[in-house]
């Protein structure tokens, strides 16, 4: 009797469907995240079920050999590749793609199954379960944690999940998608173009497989490196400047020839054309920064870019400020004035180069120039006594035109005296003064076209000196008006 | 309708019988009242009945995923379907691949298409250098169907994704849009825009209610796969 269960369960292990389970994804922790409590509780149920599951040692063998380092996929050489090693017949990918511990708890999760053969899913499955979701009478039997939520969560997937797997199909899959690397995407007239053609599967025999590339008409053999283990088509690029396509035909013999498009290729020899507009203040027909300067850089037929680079140069050619990036060209560029080292650059004639690399390799680049002005307008003021009034002369000899001035004269006591605006410079005018010891204060204001502003307090003009003479402590003064200048207000 | 006078059952009240008396002056006996508020109380409570009926039925019904389509219609039986990897615009943590998996799920479950395998996808946008958020152009499209040995190609974005735990509840709410395109031509076929909440399957009290996001889009991807069925635009492989 007992030799006769024993000979049972010998036959039921031989009988038994091979299956190997991978480890669980597990999506709420991130990238690449595992789950091993979830995929050693797949593991026990399909045992229990009566599959002989692939112990967990050799999977992680199988795949630190190979060099897989994502869970939650495989690709079909890999498929293939453990059914040769490890003997399987279907293979269970799983991934938990959400896990809420906090109330309420809350697991789903999805399954696939894959026949190894032929690499083909047979099957896939996913069950949600949120505490919320079961209500009971007084709850009775409802889930209290995680714990029991994953409990449910999989029994209702072994449920779902197919009792007889679907059998192995007659055929084997041998041939999977085969790496086709064509490079690079983007040539100049005359350079190299590649093709590399790497096959699936291990058992591939050099000998018997003859790969040749399809370019324009023109057939180029492919020659097998066998150190590198794969075909390689090599060919100068050649002809008008367009795209070119290229497919790769694959001959095991008069049976099995294969066509395969591997993409194109586009020659270019022409540099893009660049253009460059400067939006800034404008003077004289020059652009002028004071404060901001908006470079657009446009290309005449817009295609895709590989790396651009733009350059402040001051007046001695010399790089002030630079910055370069890859793809395209952003929309705009804005310049405050600053130099690399973060300081402001000074006033003088300053040009913008923009200058681009297509993917090809062909370069273009356009100048510009333009000035920066941010020097204050300094209004001159002088003042001559004649009578019982006091002569006051305000003048303006900057380059930079004036758009505005004001000045007020007022007393001692805070009362204005007289109250004067315009745009243009000279301008002479008086007030009345009874003694020397009276108290007269200024104030001028004005701007430039530019927007570059001036404000000025003279305390005391009944104490300058006439005609532009000044006293100690009018110097004094005006080194501290000076420092109370604001250059924006 | 019983009118401005009192109607009590004779002998409420020490045995005075009040009815309710008309304009005219007559008065209406005691049983023809009773038949009367039987009858205003069947009216109500059909009334009652119809409407709640009507709430639990937009519950489960009402919105439809929005199918546009950009080439004439060819009911075809794929020979395989791919589908890329999804891009996410919603800022949920790894949203783009839940609903990925989802799909992948779905397209098994509904019909028996031959789905391309996730690894074999990522392999090959690695081969093309692309990064999974990218959408390829037309000729990577048709090199990616041609390489996988699909002919049709699904992209999709997911654009809002959200699941708010209140004390009352959990509210998630999922906004995807799914693109089909022709693996031959590389060109696209039909589009499909949908956006649900948790809330939108409650039937009555909890039920019905949705209460994670991976339910809401195993159920949004269900409808948006029987919208294209019903329309013709995928027909199901028979063995």
């Amino acid at each position: 009797m007992l030799l006769l269960l024993v000979l049972l369960l010998v036959v039921e292990q031989a009988f038994a469907v091979q299956m190997a389970v991978m480890p669980v994804e597990d999506l709420s922790q991130g990238d690449n995240g595992l789950n091993p409590s979830m995929t050693n509780r797949l593991r026990e149920v399909l045992i229990r079920k009566g599959y002989t599951v692939v112990e967990e040692k050799r999977i992680i063998d199988f795949m630190a050999k190979k060099r897989i380092r994502r869970v939650g996929s495989l690709d079909s050489n890999n498929i293939l590749r453990l059914r040769q090693e490890l003997g399987i017949e279907y293979l269970l990918l799983g991934s938990v793609n959400q896990l809420r511990d906090k109330e309420p708890a809350a697991l789903g999760i999805s399954l696939q199954i894959i026949r190894a053969n032929d690499a083909k899913m047979i099957w896939a499955g996913s069950v949600q379960l949120c505490r919320a979701d079961v209500r009971k009478f007084l709850g009775l039997a409802e889930p209290q944690n995680l714990s029991e939520v994953e409990d449910i969560v999989v029994v209702r997937a072994m449920e779902i999940m197919p009792h007889n797997l679907p059998a192995i199909s007659e055929a084997p899959k041998e041939n999977f998608t085969e790496e086709i690397h064509l490079s690079p995407e983007v040539v100049k007239p005359g350079e190299t173009m590649r093709c590399r053609i790497r096959f699936g599967e291990s058992n591939v025999k050099q000998a018997e497989v003859s790969v040749s590339v399809v370019v324009g008409g023109k057939v180029i053999e492919a020659v097998y490196l066998p150190q590198e283990k794969y075909f390689e088509a090599v060919w100068p690029a050649t002809g008008k400047d367009r795209r070119y396509p290229v497919s790769v035909s694959i001959n095991r013999g008069q049976q099995d020839r294969k066509n395969v498009f591997a993409g194109s290729f586009l020659v270019d020899g022409q540099p893009p054309e660049i253009t460059l507009a400067l939006r800034g203040q404008e003077m004289d027909g020059e652009v002028v920064l004071r404060r901001q300067l908006t470079i657009s850089a446009v290309l005449k037929e817009p295609e895709p870019l590989a790396s651009w680079n733009i350059s402040i140069l001051d007046g001695s050619e010399q790089v002030v400020k630079s910055e370069s990036g890859r793809g395209n060209l952003p929309g705009r560029f804005s310049w405050w004035g600053q130099r690399q080292d973060g300081m402001l650059a000074e006033d003088g004639l300053y040009s913008v180069r923009v200058e681009v690399w297509d993917r090809a390799g062909n370069n273009a680049g356009a100048t510009e120039k333009f000035r920066i002005v941010r020097k204050r307008p300094e209004l001159a003021i002088v003042t001559e006594k004649k009578g019982g009034e006091i002569q006051v002369d305000l003048n303006y000899d900057g380059k930079v035109p004036l758009a505005f001035w004001r000045v007020d004269l007022r007393s001692g006591s805070g009362a204005i005296l007289l109250e004067k605006n315009g745009e243009k410079l000279p301008v002479r005018f008086s007030v009345p003064f009874s003694n020397e010891n009276e108290k007269i204060s200024c104030r001028i204001y004005g701007q430039d076209v530019l927007g570059n502003k001036i404000r000025q307090v003279i305390e005391n003009i009944v104490s300058m000196k006439p005609r532009g003479e000044k006293t100690a402590e009018q110097d004094e003064e005006k080194s501290a008006e000076e420092n109370a200048w604001s250059v924006d207000f | 309708m019983v009118g401005g006078l009192l109607a009590r059952k004779p002998g409420e009240t020490g045995g005075k019988v009040f009815c309710r008396r008309t304009r005219d002056g007559e008065d209406v006996p005691w049983e023809k009242i009773m038949d009367e508020r039987k009858k205003v109380f069947c009216v109500i409570s059909g009334v009652t009945v119809f409407l709640w009926g009507m709430f639990a039925l937009a519950g489960c019904g009402g919105q439809k995923p929005y199918v546009q389509e950009f080439a004439p219609k060819t009911s075809h039986e794929p020979q395989g379907i791919a589908v890329l990897p999804f891009a996410d615009r919603s800022g949920y943590d790894q949203g783009a691949k839940i609903v990925y998996r989802l799909v992948l799920v779905e397209l098994v479950k509904q019909c028996n298409w031959r789905v391309a395998l996730e690894g074999d996808v990522f392999k090959i946008y690695r081969q093309m250098r692309l990064r999974p958020w990218d959408v390829p152009d037309v000729e990577q499209l048709r090199i990616i169907a041609v390489r996988l040995g699909v002919d049709t190609l699904i992209v999709g974005e997911v654009l809002e994704m959200d699941e708010k735990v209140t004390p009352s509840g959990v509210s998630p709410a999922l906004s995807i849009q799914v693109r089909v395109y022709d693996g031959k031509s590389g060109l696209l076929q039909w589009s499909s825009l949908y956006r649900r909440e948790g809330g939108d399957y409650q039937k009555m009290m909890h039920f019905g209610m949705v209460n994670t996001v991976s339910e809401l889009g195993k159920k949004m991807v269900q409808e948006i796969l029987g919208v294209w069925k019903e329309k013709g635009l995928l027909s199901c492989v028979d063995s």
